[in-house]
């Protein structure tokens, strides 16, 4: 029962879901729509309750037990309970002014941050990675340095010609690659969908 | 260790303190270079600039706030543009962050216009689970989630809802990202199945390869990428702001990355001469 049980919910409901796109009858879609799709809600709100409660698990025993950069804990868990906390308690919950302040002034500042560090070692990786080794490196190298030439305003002040360049190898080199990759990943998803609804693939089920 | 040696393992500390110089001079004194357009922001400009009058228009903060820099410019500019058209105007997130983002990055031209909450624009707030949220509002879209906006009022009580009952009634989605789920879900879940023939997209210049392959094969109508597109944007509306002034920094740290990049390659060619390495 525990693993064809699994395999014939997966079956089920994969099977509507094609029904339901492939003949786009609007009373089905309507009631699949209203009890199965709204159920996937449920199930992934579920797991972030889940998902919420293993964070504080992991992380009270950590504290508890004062294993390394357990005072990093007791953070987490701190601003995890002070945001909770506020938006049970604050009319219009996570939408309320105090919410969102403390919102705008920790966690966008400190993202903003993180996102801006990478600059520095993407500049670090690029001087050591970026070696004329090879002529594929340096097929790599040229285009990477004409796209960012081209991208920014001082290339187009040293040069008129920098954004056009950096335009043919976006539009035509790029694109190309991109629909390539994209193709590749789509057939990977059928063929995944696939095993998936003829059980066939079984990973999910943990075994 | 020779001077080629030296050229090709400069302390990562020198780097970054002159990388950091780099960005933060033109931040203090800001030089203006000029900003090339870009045709796809231009594009996405010109087709929401087209709308008539009263069409309803879904801007999504499909992001967190690590895109602020990039992002905010474009919403001020687009938001602004649809009031100043007219447009019904529906602010929402497919992301928990991005809702609280778009509130605020969006109140600053909001009040400039004097648009009228629940007339001009509305707040629907986040949308948890954007799968089902994007299959159900093709049937439904007032009840797709809670049936009310951010401050909890019913959507059926304001003016500017009368008529949108679905997805097929949008005119057009501005979609703003930094990641998944974004502008593909938008393409898949709507436009893909004929429920809206428009959507728009500006993305993080990371995400800009992968959206310039769906604008150039036609899955989206307009794309503003990175700061580049966010300066077409500001530059297209007479609206210069933070895009124009960040583009110098950006500029300037984009040429320091070149010129270690030139003066790592020296030292590798001068070594290998040299006989120092393979």
């Amino acid at each position: 029962m525990r693993r064809t049980l699994p395999l014939v919910i997966t079956m089920v409901t994969g099977a509507i879901m094609v029904f339901r796109d492939l003949f786009n009858i609007p009373e089905v879609a309507e009631i699949v729509n209203r009890y199965l799709v709204m159920s996937y809600t449920l199930s992934t709100q579920t797991a972030v309750a889940i998902g919420i409660m293993n964070l504080f698990k992991i992380h009270f025993n950590r504290i508890s037990r004062k294993r390394s950069d357990w005072q990093f804990s007791i953070l987490l868990i701190g601003s995890a309970c002070m945001m909770l906390i506020m938006g049970f308690l604050f009319d219009l919950g996570h939408n309320a002014p105090v919410y969102n302040w403390w919102y705008q002034i920790l966690p966008v500042q400190l993202g903003n941050a993180t996102f801006a560090l990478i600059c520095f070692y993407i500049a670090s990786a690029a001087y050591r990675a970026f070696r004329m080794r090879s002529i594929e490196a340096t097929c790599l190298l040229l285009s990477g340095c004409l796209v960012m030439l081209g991208g920014v305003s001082i290339g187009n002040a040293m040069w008129s010609g920098f954004p056009e360049i950096k335009v043919f190898i976006m539009n035509n080199l790029n694109t190309a690659a991109v629909r390539g990759v994209t193709l590749g990943i789509t057939l990977g998803s059928l063929a995944q969908y696939a095993r998936n609804l003829f059980g066939i693939e079984r990973g999910y089920m943990a075994e | 260790m020779s001077v080629y040696s030296k050229m090709m393992t400069v302390d990562v500390r020198i780097i970054y303190i002159i990388l950091a110089i780099a960005i933060a001079f033109p931040l203090f004194f800001p030089i203006g270079l000029p900003v090339a357009s870009e045709k796809p922001a231009e594009v996405l400009y010109q087709v929401l600039h087209d709308l008539p009058a009263g069409s309803p228009v879904i801007f999504t903060a499909d992001l967190s706030a690590s895109g602020k820099t990039e992002l905010q410019p474009m919403i001020e500019v687009l938001v602004d543009l649809s009031l100043q058209q007219k447009h019904r105007v529906i602010l929402m997130a497919l992301w928990a962050e991005g809702a609280n983002l778009i509130t605020t990055w969006s109140e600053g031209v909001i009040a400039e216009r004097g648009a009228v909450y629940g007339e001009d624009y509305i707040n629907i707030g986040y949308c948890p689970s954007p799968y089902s949220w994007l299959e159900n509002s093709r049937i439904d879209i007032r009840n797709a989630w809670s049936g009310v906006d951010y401050i909890r009022t019913p959507l059926d009580n304001y003016r500017i809802m009368d008529g949108i009952n679905k997805a097929s009634d949008i005119a057009a989605v501005v979609t703003f990202g930094t990641g998944d789920p974004g502008y593909t879900h938008w393409m898949q879940y709507w436009r893909a199945v004929g429920e809206c023939d428009i959507i728009l997209a500006g993305q993080v210049a990371v995400n800009t390869p992968n959206a310039l392959a769906q604008f150039n094969a036609g899955n989206i109508q307009g794309l503003a990428g990175g700061l580049g597109g966010a300066a077409t944007l500001e530059k297209m509306h007479n609206r210069i702001g933070s895009a124009h002034g960040n583009s110098d920094a950006q500029s300037f740290g984009h040429m320091i990355i070149i010129i270690f990049i030139i003066v790592g390659n020296i030292g590798y060619f001068g070594a290998k001469k040299a006989g120092e390495v393979k």
